[in-house]
C-alpha cells in the first residue's frame, strides 16, 4: 500500500518535472480566463496524480500524461459550453475560411503566439488536442497513439495544421 | 505545398512559451481533493433543500388558496411530486456522473477518442429512449389533470385556460422531435469519430 503510494508520488513528480510547462500551455489553450486557467491546471495535476494509481507500464509516461491532461481539458470545454460558450469549429472550417482571405503579413513572434492561442480556442476538443500535440513536438504516429485517431487521419490533420499555421502566420509563405 | 520550415518557428516559439508551471506537493493534492469532495456534498445537500422547499411552498399555497377541483388538486400534486423526483434524480445522478466522468478522464491507458465517444454517447442517451419518456411521463399527466380541473373550477376563464392547455400539449409534443434532433446531432458526431479511427489509406 505504502509502496503503491510512493510509486504514485514518484510518477507524479517525474511527470510534473518533465511536462509541467507543456501542461501550463495546455491549460492556457483550454481556458482564456486567467483564474479559471489556474484552476484547470490544478485539476489537471490532481487528475494526473490520481491516475498514476492505475498507471499501466504498457504505455509511455508521455502518452499517459497527454491522454489524461487532454481528457480533463475536453471535459472542461463541455462544462463551459453548458454555461453558454461560443461555437467551436473544426480544422476544415478554419482552413476554408483562410482560403477565402488574403494571408496577413508575417507576424512578430509574441503576436504570432497570441494568434495561435486565439486559433486553438476556436477549435473542437479533438482538433484542439491534435494541434496542441503537434505544437508540443509530436509526430503523426504519436498523435495517433495518444488520441486513438488512425495514423493516416493523424497525418492528414497534421498536414492541414501545417498549412493553416503557415498561411496564417507567415503571410502565405510556405518555404 | 507546405513543409515544416513554414511552421517550425511557430512550434519553437510555442515550446519556449512559459504559460505557467506548477507542481503540487502531496499535501496540496490531498487537501484539494478533499475540498472538491466537500464542495460536492454541500451541493447535494443544497439541492435536496431546494426540493424540500418546493414541496413546502406547495403545501403553503394549498393552505392559503386551496383548489376545490379534485382533478386540479391531483394534477398539481403530481406536478410538484414530479419536480421533486426530477430534482432528486438530477442531483444524485449528477454526483454519480461526475465521479464516473472523472474516472473516465483519468484513464490514461485508453486513447482520448474513447473518452470523447463516452461523452457523446452519454449526451445522446439523455435525449433518446426511456430518459425522454420518463421525463414526459412525470410532467404531462399532471399538467393535463391540472388544466382540465382548473378550467372546470373557473368556467369564467375556461377559454384562456384551454388555450394555455393547447400550448402546453404542443410544447410537450414538440419535445420529442427536438430531443430526437439533438440525439441525431450527437449521433453524427459519433459517426465522425468512428471515421477518424478508420484509415483511409
Amino acid at each position: 500500500m505504502a509502496a503503491d503510494r510512493n510509486r504514485q508520488d514518484a510518477l507524479y513528480a517525474e511527470a510534473a518535472a518533465a511536462y509541467g510547462p507543456a501542461l501550463g500551455r495546455l491549460a492556457r489553450s483550454y481556458e482564456r480566463d486567467a483564474d479559471k486557467q489556474r484552476d484547470l491546471l490544478q485539476d489537471v495535476h490532481i487528475a494526473l496524480w490520481r491516475s498514476f494509481a492505475g498507471f499501466e507500464d504498457g504505455c509511455s509516461l508521455r502518452t499517459w500524461v497527454y491522454r489524461v491532461a487532454h481528457n480533463i481539458g475536453a471535459s472542461h470545454i463541455v462544462r463551459e459550453r453548458r454555461r453558454g460558450g461560443h461555437r467551436l469549429v473544426g480544422l476544415e472550417e478554419v482552413e476554408a475560411t483562410l482560403a477565402s482571405r488574403e494571408g496577413p503579413p508575417a507576424l512578430e513572434r509574441s503576436r504570432a503566439l497570441d494568434r495561435v492561442y486565439e486559433l486553438i480556442h476556436r477549435l473542437k476538443p479533438l482538433d484542439r488536442q491534435i494541434i496542441l500535440l503537434y505544437l508540443e513536438g509530436s509526430d503523426a504516429a504519436s498523435i495517433a497513439d495518444v488520441t486513438g485517431v488512425s495514423p493516416g487521419n493523424a497525418a492528414t490533420r497534421v498536414h492541414r495544421i501545417k498549412s493553416i499555421l503557415a498561411r496564417r502566420y507567415h503571410g502565405g509563405s510556405t518555404t | 505545398m507546405t513543409n515544416d520550415n513554414g511552421t517550425n518557428d511557430v512550434r519553437m516559439a510555442w515550446q519556449a512559451d512559459n504559460a505557467g508551471n506548477i507542481r503540487l506537493s502531496a499535501q496540496d493534492l490531498r487537501a484539494r481533493i478533499e475540498r472538491v469532495s466537500r464542495r460536492t456534498s454541500h451541493r447535494t445537500i443544497g439541492g435536496l433543500i431546494v426540493c424540500a422547499l418546493v414541496m413546502l411552498s406547495w403545501l403553503y399555497v394549498w393552505s392559503v388558496a386551496p383548489l376545490t377541483s379534485g382533478l386540479a388538486r391531483a394534477g398539481m400534486t403530481i406536478i410538484v411530486g414530479a419536480i421533486a423526483v426530477l430534482g432528486f434524480q438530477l442531483i444524485v445522478h449528477r454526483d454519480v456522473a461526475e465521479d464516473t466522468w472523472r474516472a473516465m478522464a483519468e484513464r490514461g491507458g485508453a486513447p482520448s477518442l474513447a473518452f470523447h465517444r463516452w461523452q457523446l454517447e452519454r449526451q445522446r442517451e439523455f435525449h433518446r429512449g426511456w430518459r425522454v419518456w420518463s421525463r414526459m411521463l412525470l410532467f404531462v399527466p399532471g399538467g393535463v389533470l391540472f388544466f382540465l380541473g382548473f378550467a372546470g373550477e373557473h368556467p369564467e376563464v375556461a377559454t384562456t385556460i384551454h388555450l394555455e392547455f393547447a400550448a402546453f400539449l404542443m410544447l410537450a409534443a414538440a419535445a420529442f422531435p427536438v430531443n430526437e434532433r439533438l440525439a441525431r446531432r450527437y449521433e453524427r458526431q459519433l459517426d465522425e469519430l468512428n471515421r477518424l479511427q478508420e484509415d483511409r489509406s
